[in-house]
């Protein structure tokens, strides 16, 4: 996707033209957010690029259609942090070089999923992928709002467990 | 064995076994079932489970809750946490010191151990004497207390004339067949493990290896299915096949392992917080493993290929399982560590009495054997103990 000047551009006017444009994540000055204003991450320490690249990155990992780019947000947002600053520097700066290598501008100019994952397929040996691939791990399955997509349940201690509540329900056998 | 067995059974309160009834089958249990019926497969029922399936010994019935790996808010599954250990403390006979370390076992020039010194949960060092020491810190921890207790009697560690204390740790032959299917399952729904195969546990060399498997069904929350589906995998080969989960349905393959002289556990350079070397395990699999783990995901998947899966996964093992052997049983003092009421032959107050015992895994969970051999050794001790032999 490209990547529009920041400058001069008020929020607002950023959001609608990133909207215009179809992009998934647009950066503007000090956050991320989705081209419909549905959520938006605030960055300090790391830059607006690397946060929405790190967001391309986690659904590219783990894609889940059916799962809003919101909780990728929540999964990749601990990276916004000092001790994680010159990592995250490093790990973005060497994905956006195996991007041009590949003949693309930056990992996030790759459009078709397809293309990014080639790129991640050739840096998937480095310390820098396998930490964000082990942290989204915990990170995206551990959040209890997520679960309903995949139609999983959680606890049921609270509930009196299944006993009384579809333990032996299938019907399709 | 067979009067501890009953013992142990009546004890933990066994399903299907004196006159406790089996739990009800859950969705994960019905799938398993039809296509193990359709494979051909007989010994196929809900398991001879220690969990309840109505109340007994005041423990109520299971009320199909999942996340019983986890230990049972019921208490319908049977621990020792709050039937047996309540029940010693209520007698007067028995004291449980928590957070307590055991150092090493203590001996006297005669070479009779003396009681163990460990280090009390202010992290100070006490000396508890004892006229018998009976070990049970499972098959990591127990040959590591008797290699720390080496002595210039006993430079090897205790009961470690044969050199066997460490070898032939067993974990058994172990991994799991997901399947998705065209209409939900709910997996998570029930009794985790009350589901399973005997049919293959049996020897015949003709399928390509020694010893046999059963096949249990087992179902994880998403999260734990994450981490454990293919651990390392990313993309949508993975990630398709979590979007299809309450669609899931799983089995856990527990095979015999073989017993490997070189599966050992060892002292490591490395010491815990009070100055104890930490224990160092090895293992591999052996090429039977290989082949009976094999076997076992060629008919899982054929389970569920016969009730219309429409993908199915067969698992990696997850990193770790029962823990067995380390301290073997054995008839002559050269072959193991201990004797056929697991006191160590090399010392006579001194027992072991976990699953480190085991000289195999059998193709079975280890706990109703663990405790039937435990309470047929309490039983030799008072005998010999009023005998006045120790």
């Amino acid at each position: 996707m490209s990547q529009p000047s920041k400058q001069g551009l008020t929020r607002r006017a950023l959001l609608s033209r990133a909207a215009a444009a179809g992009a998934m994540a647009v950066a503007g000055a000090g956050f991320i957010a989705a081209p419909d204003a549905a959520w938006a991450v605030e960055v300090s320490a790391i830059s607006e690029h690397e946060m929405a690249t790190l967001l391309q990155m986690a659904r590219d990992i783990y894609p889940h259609d059916k799962v809003g780019d919101r909780f990728y947000a929540i999964a990749v947002k601990g990276y916004d942090a000092e001790d994680h600053k010159a990592e995250v520097a490093d790990g973005i700066a060497a994905l956006d070089a195996a991007a041009q290598a590949a003949g693309f501008d930056s990992y996030l100019a790759a459009g078709w999923e397809a293309e990014r994952v080639a790129i991640l397929h050739s840096v998937e040996d480095t310390a820098f992928f396998q930490t964000v691939r082990g942290g989204l791990v915990t990170g995206l399955y551990n959040q209890k709002e997520i679960w309903p997509i995949f139609g999983y349940q959680g606890e049921s201690f609270s509930e009196g467990g299944y006993v009384n509540r579809g333990f032996d329900d299938i019907d399709w056998l | 064995m067979a009067p501890w067995y009953d013992k142990a059974e009546a004890k933990l309160g066994v399903t299907g076994t004196g006159d406790r009834p089996r739990l009800p089958g859950c969705n994960n249990y019905l799938v398993f079932e039809k296509g193990a019926k359709a494979l051909g497969y007989q010994d196929v029922h809900t398991g001879n489970m220690a969990i309840n399936s109505v109340e007994y010994d005041d423990r109520m019935a299971c009320q199909q809750t999942g996340f019983c790996f986890q230990g049972c808010k019921w208490g319908a599954k049977w621990s020792a946490a709050y039937t047996d250990i309540p029940r010693g403390e209520a007698t007067g006979n028995l004291e449980v010191r928590d957070n307590a370390h055991a150092a090493r076992i203590r001996h006297d020039d005669a070479g009779k151990v003396t009681g163990v010194e460990y280090f009390d949960k202010d992290g100070n060092l006490q000396m508890q004497r004892a006229r018998i020491v009976c070990v049970a810190g499972n098959s990591f921890e127990s040959p590591r207390l008797l290699l720390n207790s080496a002595s210039s009697r006993f430079p090897d560690g205790l009961a470690n004339s044969s050199g066997q204390v460490g070898r032939n740790y067993m974990r058994h032959t172990t991994g799991s067949v997901y399947a998705t299917f065209e209409r939900p399952v709910r997996m998570w729904r029930g009794t985790t493990m009350a589901g399973i195969i005997r049919d293959e546990a049996r020897h015949d060399p003709s399928r390509g290896f020694v010893g046999g498997y059963e096949l249990e069904t087992l179902a994880l929350g998403l999260p734990f299915m994450a981490a454990f589906l293919d651990p390392g995998a990313w993309g949508r080969e993975f990630t398709t096949a979590l979007d299809s989960y309450e669609n899931m349905a799983g089995l856990w393959i527990v095979g015999e392992d073989m017993p490997q002289a070189d599966n050992r556990v060892t002292l490591s350079d490395t010491e815990d917080k009070f100055g104890l070397k930490v224990a160092n395990v090895h293992f591999t699999d052996h090429p039977n493993d290989i082949a009976m783990r094999n076997h076992a995901y060629g008919q899982g998947q054929a389970i569920y290929k016969a009730v219309g899966a429409t993908r199915t996964l067969p698992t990696p093992p997850y990193p770790s399982t029962h823990n067995l052997g380390t301290n073997r049983m054995s008839e002559r003092a050269e072959d193991g560590v201990v004797n056929k009421w697991g006191q160590s032959h090399d010392i006579a107050n001194l027992f072991v009495s976990d699953g480190s015992q085991f000289t195999t895994g059998a193709a079975e969970n280890p706990t109703l054997t663990i405790v039937a051999l435990a309470i047929r050794q309490a039983d030799h001790i008072a005998s010999e103990m009023s005998a006045g032999n120790l």
